[in-house]
C-alpha cells in the first residue's frame, strides 16, 4: 500500500524557522475595541499608511449597517480570562497528557461612561460583530484572511454583565465579556497594524429621534432629540441642517421620492425645523395617507451638511389630515 | 463644497435649488407668500416679502447655475437687490 499524503506532515521539508524578526510588536494593555458587523475588512490599499488606514475606519463608522465600524474606547478594565487547553490521556497506554481541546481566548472588559451606554452596549449581543482590539500603543490587532485582507476576530459570545453600584472602596463597574471564535484566527492568522493616537479622534454614531411636532398645510414641523438624554439637536446644528438634501421625504403608498422644497430653522422658540413639502404632491393625497419624513444616512450627513455622528432611530409617519 | 451646489441657505432657510430654479417666480411666490409657509424669515417685513421673494428667487436660479455664494443673510440679498435696482436704473447706452 501507498501512502497518498501525509496530512500531519507539514510538507516535504520544514517550515519552521527561528530567526526572530527585526521588527516585531509586543501586546500592550488593551485601550480600545472596533466592533465590526461581519462583512467589514480592510484591504492593502486601506492600510497603505496609518493616515489612509485611520481615515478608513473612521469612513465604516459612518457607513450603512453591514458594512459598519463600531469604536469603543477608553476601557477601564481588562483581565484575560483565556482558559488552558484540556489535556488529558489518550488511551491507557498513554503516560503523559496530551492537548485535547484548544483555549479559546476570553476577555473581560470594563467601561466607565454610564447606564445609557451600557445599556445601548446590551445591543451588540444580538449582532453578529467581529472584533478588533487596540492596546495602549495604538497597535490594531485582528485577523488576516486568505485573501490578504484584515477583519475582526469573529466572536462565539458577546455578553454584558450587569452594571455595579459604587461603593465607599470602589468606582461603579460597567463590564462586559467577548469569547473569540477561533484560535487559528487569533493565534495563527494574527494581523496588527501599528497606527498612533489620531485612532482615537474616531467617535461612534449618537442616536437621534425625530418626532413631529405640528403640521400646518404641507409645512411639518420636526423636532430632533438625542436618544436617551434628549438634547435637542436644534442647539447644535440648526443651521446645518435646514437643508431640504439633510432629510428624505416619501411617499408610504408608492415608496416614491417627495420632493422637499424648503427647511427653515427659523422657529427658535420652539427648537424645530419646518420643512415644506411639495405643495402638489401633498395636496394629491388623500386624507388618511402618509408621508414618510426621516434624516439622511449619516454618511451624508457628515460629508455633506458637516453634522458628524449622528443617525436616525427611524422614520416618522405624516397623516394627512 | 457640494452642500452648496445643492442648498441654498437664506437666513437658516435651505431651498432645494434644483427644483426652484425649474419654477416660475410667480410659483416660488405663491409657495412661499402661503400664511404657513416657513420659508420667509420672519423678520421680513409684510411689505418688503414680495421683494425679498424676488431676490431669493434670482439667487436661487443663479446658485443652480453655479454662479455667486448661496450661503447669504438678508443684508446680502438686499445688496444684491440694490444693485439690481441700480443696473435698472442705468440709461440704456446710446440714450
Amino acid at each position: 500500500m501507498d501512502i497518498l499524503n501525509l496530512p500531519n506532515c507539514g510538507g516535504v521539508t520544514g517550515t519552521f524557522n527561528s530567526g526572530v524578526n527585526l521588527c516585531d510588536i509586543i501586546k500592550d494593555i488593551p485601550y480600545g475595541l472596533l466592533l465590526m458587523d461581519a462583512g467589514v475588512e480592510f484591504d492593502a490599499a486601506d492600510r497603505a499608511d496609518v493616515a489612509t488606514f485611520v481615515d478608513a475606519i473612521k469612513t465604516k463608522t459612518r457607513a450603512a449597517r453591514g458594512s459598519r465600524v463600531y469604536p469603543l474606547w477608553d476601557l477601564v478594565n481588562f483581565e484575560d480570562q483565556t482558559k488552558e487547553a484540556t489535556r488529558g490521556t489518550v488511551g491507557n497506554l498513554s503516560v503523559t497528557d496530551l492537548k485535547l481541546v484548544d483555549a479559546v481566548p476570553g476577555f473581560k472588559f470594563g467601561h466607565y461612561k454610564g447606564e445609557l451606554f451600557h445599556a445601548k452596549l446590551s445591543k451588540a449581543e444580538r449582532e453578529s460583530l467581529r472584533l478588533m482590539i487596540i492596546d495602549q500603543n495604538f497597535a490594531i490587532y485582528g485577523t488576516k484572511k486568505a485573501n490578504g485582507n484584515m477583519t475582526g476576530y469573529k466572536l462565539n459570545e458577546f455578553s454584558v454583565d450587569p452594571s455595579k453600584f459604587a461603593t465607599p472602596q470602589g468606582a461603579a463597574q460597567y463590564p462586559f465579556n467577548v469569547v473569540l471564535a477561533s484560535l487559528l484566527e487569533y493565534k495563527d492568522n494574527m494581523a496588527f497594524v501599528q497606527a498612533d493616537s489620531t485612532l482615537a479622534n474616531i467617535s461612534g454614531l449618537i442616536d437621534v429621534n425625530l418626532t413631529e411636532f405640528n403640521l400646518a398645510s404641507n409645512v411639518v414641523k420636526v423636532k430632533i432629540l438625542t436618544d436617551g438624554d434628549q438634547q435637542n439637536l436644534f442647539d447644535l446644528y440648526a443651521t446645518e441642517l435646514a437643508a431640504a438634501g439633510a432629510w428624505v421625504l416619501k411617499n408610504k403608498q408608492t415608496g416614491a421620492t417627495v420632493s422637499i422644497t424648503s427647511v427653515s430653522a427659523a422657529d427658535t422658540t420652539n427648537k424645530v425645523w419646518a420643512i415644506t413639502m411639495d405643495s402638489t404632491a401633498w395636496t394629491a393625497l388623500t386624507s388618511g395617507q402618509f408621508f414618510t419624513l426621516d434624516l439622511n444616512t449619516a454618511a451624508i450627513l457628515s460629508a455633506t451638511y458637516l453634522v458628524d455622528g449622528y443617525e436616525s432611530t427611524g422614520l416618522i409617519e405624516i397623516e394627512k389630515p | 463644497m457640494s452642500k452648496k451646489l445643492k442648498d441654498i441657505r437664506i437666513d437658516g432657510t435651505g431651498f432645494n435649488v434644483p427644483y426652484w430654479a425649474g419654477k416660475t417666480l410667480e410659483e416660488f411666490k405663491a409657495e412661499a407668500m402661503k400664511p404657513d409657509a416657513a420659508m420667509i424669515p420672519p423678520d421680513v417685513p409684510e411689505k418688503d416679502r414680495e421683494k425679498w421673494c424676488a431676490t431669493a428667487h434670482g439667487l436661487i436660479v443663479k446658485a443652480n447655475n453655479g454662479e455667486g455664494n448661496p450661503v447669504v443673510n438678508t443684508e446680502e440679498l438686499e445688496a444684491e437687490a440694490a444693485a439690481a435696482e441700480k443696473t435698472k436704473k442705468k440709461p440704456a447706452p446710446g440714450n
